[in-house]
């Protein structure tokens, strides 16, 4: 009879091995455990994400960027369904999940606990954020778990495309006047630490369960040096100067440096005290009592029916 | 709630993209639309129940991505923005006000020398 670390240890050679476990196969509690909660916080994120650009959606500068913001929130509402489902079949109910998530006990991304105050930021989120969400996110196209895989495609075909829809912003508003220009330096100003924050701290890469089971397959710092070689010289190419006197490229080592953020502010957000962090959980919460009727019916039980 | 597979076709190929759990076939093909096909993804598609061989393809597949103009959701819709991006680069190294400092090798230069070419 096969033990449970032989078992165990059966299935590491397979991801070892490169291959894809699927959601009906047999996996360890502590692989199903890590990839329910990393799934589960990327879903929880895509839900939150939407609502500091829904925000501006009624504030939008123009009828094409109207609808192309809202073409976005769908998008991201999409992805949040999208992932619930597959955080599902790991063993907790989507109920459960937005319930955890509106009452505080499990996490979203930290640039979802911050206010979106002008149209600048509007664009710091569709270009920035989401380049640095896909840059995560193009790395987990190589996760060893079969349906996330397939989640990813879909995800990052549809990010490539709001991250167009973030660089036309960004470009007429540093092509504009000193002080649309202005606005979009004010508004990196303000993202800058937190979009370091997004990548995590840096890691120890052989304590990092996820790496170990290959549901993550690259570090913390690797992706944010990733994210800085791709857009830091766009920046700068347009003017943009990130707030960050120790951030520079150092040609001799071949990778970027830069200023360590205060770690004490993310762990703080991410653990539910952000600025936004209530306001934006109370509105979810209030989205999600509005539409009960939905589920109600769906279950098949007559909303309060007397 | 039961779960259903959602499946696209491209030529001849069918192939799972993802999942939706809905009570019936009908709200079925309705998620897997919303969720999957807003852009006209693939020729067709269909559902099928979990455990189950029996595929439940789109009626009329004309309608995938919608009928009414929606190009704000298209790839092509932002076509040019590298170019612009380019352009105005150029006007601002007129202007003096580019940022000038040590930056990693254009992907483009590495790619044609060779350098970081993955294996």
């Amino acid at each position: 009879m096969t033990t449970y670390d032989e078992r165990t240890a059966e299935f590491k050679a397979r991801i070892d091995a490169g291959e894809k476990i699927e959601a009906g196969d047999w996996m360890p509690d502590e692989y199903r455990q890590s990839a329910l909660k990393f799934i589960e916080m990327h879903a929880n994120s895509e839900v939150m994400g939407c609502l500091p650009e829904r925000e501006w959606i009624p504030r939008a500068p123009s009828l094409r960027r109207k609808l192309s913001l809202t073409a976005k929130v769908q998008d991201e509402a999409g992805h949040g369904q999208i992932l619930y489902r597959v955080a599902e079949d790991l063993g907790k109910s989507r109920e459960q999940m937005f319930d955890d998530l509106v009452n505080g006990r499990t996490k979203f991304h930290n640039v979802f606990h911050y206010p979106a105050e002008t149209w600048g930021d509007v664009a710091v989120i569709g270009w920035l954020i989401d380049g640095a969400a896909l840059v995560t996110q193009k790395a987990l196209l190589d996760c060893s778990y079969a349906p996330y895989v397939r989640a990813m495609k879909r995800i990052c075909a549809e990010e490539s495309l709001h991250l167009r829809h973030g660089e036309d912003l960004t470009l007429e508003l540093v092509s504009g006047t000193q002080e649309q220009f202005d606005l979009f330096q004010d508004a990196v100003n303000r993202w800058w630490k937190p979009i370091m924050h997004f990548f995590g701290p840096p890691s120890k890469p052989d304590k990092d369960v996820l790496l170990y089971w290959g549901i993550k397959t690259r570090s913390n710092e690797d992706l944010r040096q990733e994210f800085f070689s791709t857009y830091v010289p766009k920046l700068w190419d347009v003017g943009i100067d990130p707030p960050d006197p120790d951030l520079a490229y150092d040609e001799a080592r071949g990778e970027w440096t830069w200023a360590d953020p205060d770690w004490d502010e993310f762990w703080q957000v991410v653990r539910g005290n952000g600025p936004m962090t209530q306001t934006r959980l109370h509105r979810r919460k209030a989205i999600w009592d509005h539409h009960a009727w939905v589920r109600e019916t769906f279950e098949g039980i007559p909303a309060q029916a007397v | 709630m039961r779960v259903w597979e959602v499946l696209q076709r491209r030529k001849d190929d069918w192939e799972v993209v993802g999942g939706v759990k809905a009570p019936d076939l009908e709200i079925a093909m309705h998620f897997a639309r919303e969720t999957h096909f807003r852009r006209g993804e693939g020729d067709t598609y269909a559902v099928r129940l979990t455990g189950s061989d029996e595929l439940h393809e789109v009626p009329e597949s004309s309608g995938i991505g919608g009928v009414i103009d929606r190009e704000f959701r298209r790839m092509d819709s932002f076509a040019g923005v590298g170019g612009k991006h380019r352009e105005i680069h150029e006007q601002m190294r007129k202007q003096g006000r580019v940022i000038d400092r040590p930056r990693p090798p254009d992907l483009r230069q590495r790619r044609a020398t060779g350098e970081g070419a993955r294996a």
